[in-house]
């Protein structure tokens, strides 16, 4: 049963693997300030141990854990959590809704956490 | 007195030679003298070919050596409309904010409010475009102006789908002008805004916490939906499983992990209402033509012997 859990925990956050590009503006890596934050220590660990060896899979720009580590350092760790979950989940259909860009070679969807603020 | 005469010929055609070589030689000798409406001219061709980056050059050399020349007011807000179309809005606030200060027309002030409003619109600031614009209205004195910033309110209103007041500031344009005509047309085309479909996000995200997916589903997002309820529905599972089985820790654990995706669901779904309902309004304003046109407006319209042809 628990292995039953295990792509539920990992399908989500697997899928927005960032790019190994970190040229981008949108995917610069948060100020070391925030690095108390349990949250965006995560974010920053999947990054840097999981990301790095799985890929650039994300359709979207900035890539979901660069997302995550950024709504963590801007809103903390609770609305950082609830921002990171909004974006893996509704991620799907955002090509739809949200401007596509030209990036590493590939159209990505723009969907900074601006886009996302409704607080 | 023929030897005479010819001596005076040769000598008057060596004078003559002489000065023209001089005359010529200017140029060759790596001088050149521009008046300030020859640069500004090569600056508004260069406007005309779309290269605003060197337009803004040639405007700041302009200023630079002709700091007092009649064409200033008119060169720093061109300057300040080379930066807009260059995308760098700071500098073009800042060039507007110079350009209020150095003139003393009352019109290149009203136009740089104006164009600082502008600056605030393409930004996406609504507010603070609104009051820039109000406040060009409300200090200038030409009437063009005033229906210019009135006309930019109204598009304010209607890219925050204000759709009656968006209506009203269109319709308040002066008969006659040449903004009235599209102006009358957006007026009556605002209130159709009215009825474009809309998601409630307060709906969507009580649908959501009923059942997750739900939300997403409402706002026409159909794979959203079925991932928003699989992880759900797998995570609620798997700690009711968990608890079920003994594994108290786990399913605490499993319990803990499914409130964060149950909370994130519910503020999705009132996301992406909000989402749907910004789409629909980008899609039927897009269809609205915007015919503002800052070189148009005084001071910069007409009147020295040569005039900007793009669209602004």
């Amino acid at each position: 049963m628990i292995l039953l859990m295990l792509p539920a925990l990992v399908i989500a956050p697997l899928s927005c693997a960032p790019g190994k590009s970190r040229n981008s503006a949108l995917e610069s890596p948060p100020e070391q300030t925030y690095h108390d934050n349990p949250g965006f220590r995560l974010a920053m660990l999947f990054r840097e141990y999981i990301s790095a060896v799985d890929g650039d899979r994300c359709p979207s720009i900035p890539t979901c854990s660069a997302y995550s580590a950024e709504v963590f350092r801007r809103f903390g760790f609770f609305k950082g959590w609830i921002m990171t979950v909004d974006r893996l989940i509704h991620e799907a259909d955002e090509g739809d809704y949200s401007p596509l860009v030209y990036r590493d070679g590939k159209i990505k969807i723009l969907d900074p956490p601006e886009s996302n603020d409704i607080w | 007195m023929k030897t005479a005469s010819l001596l005076i010929s040769v000598t008057v055609f060596l004078i003559f030679s002489a000065l023209n070589l001089t005359a010529s030689a200017a140029p060759g000798s790596g001088q050149l003298t521009i008046s300030a409406p020859e640069q500004y001219h090569y600056a508004v061709q260069l406007m005309n070919s779309r290269k605003y980056a060197q337009a803004a050059i040639e405007l700041e050399r302009l200023l630079h050596f002709f700091p007092g020349h009649n064409l200033s007011d008119r060169a720093r807000l061109l300057l300040g409309i080379c930066f807009i179309e260059e995308n760098d809005m700071e500098k073009a606030r800042d060039v507007f904010a110079e350009a209020a200060v150095e003139t003393d027309k009352n019109s290149a002030t009203a136009l740089a409010a104006l164009l600082t409003g502008e600056t605030y619109f393409r930004q996406g600031l609504l507010a603070d475009a609104i009051h820039w614009f109000n406040y060009s209205r409300e200090t200038t004195e030409s009437i063009e102006l005033q229906d210019a910033a009135q006309y930019r309110l109204g598009w304010a209103m209607l890219r925050e789908g204000r759709w009656p007041e968006a209506s009203r500031a269109f319709a308040s344009i002066s008969p006659g002008t040449l903004l009235y005509s599209n102006a009358g047309e957006l007026s009556k085309r605002s209130l159709e805004g009215l009825d474009l479909p809309s998601k409630d996000p307060m709906t969507a995200g009580i649908l959501a916490a009923l059942i997750p997916g739900l939300g997403h589903a409402y706002a026409t997002r159909y794979r959203d939906a079925m991932v928003a309820f699989l992880l759900n529905g797998l995570f609620i599972w798997a700690a009711l499983e968990s608890f079920d089985e003994g594994h108290n820790a786990l399913g605490a654990i499993l319990g803990i992990l499914e409130l964060g995706w149950y909370t994130g669901n519910i503020y999705s779904a009132a996301n992406v209402a909000s989402k749907y309902n910004t789409r629909m309004q980008n899609e039927f304003r897009s269809s609205f033509k915007d015919s503002f046109d800052a070189l148009k407006l005084p001071p910069l319209k007409g009147g020295i012997g040569f005039s900007l042809s793009f669209r602004f």
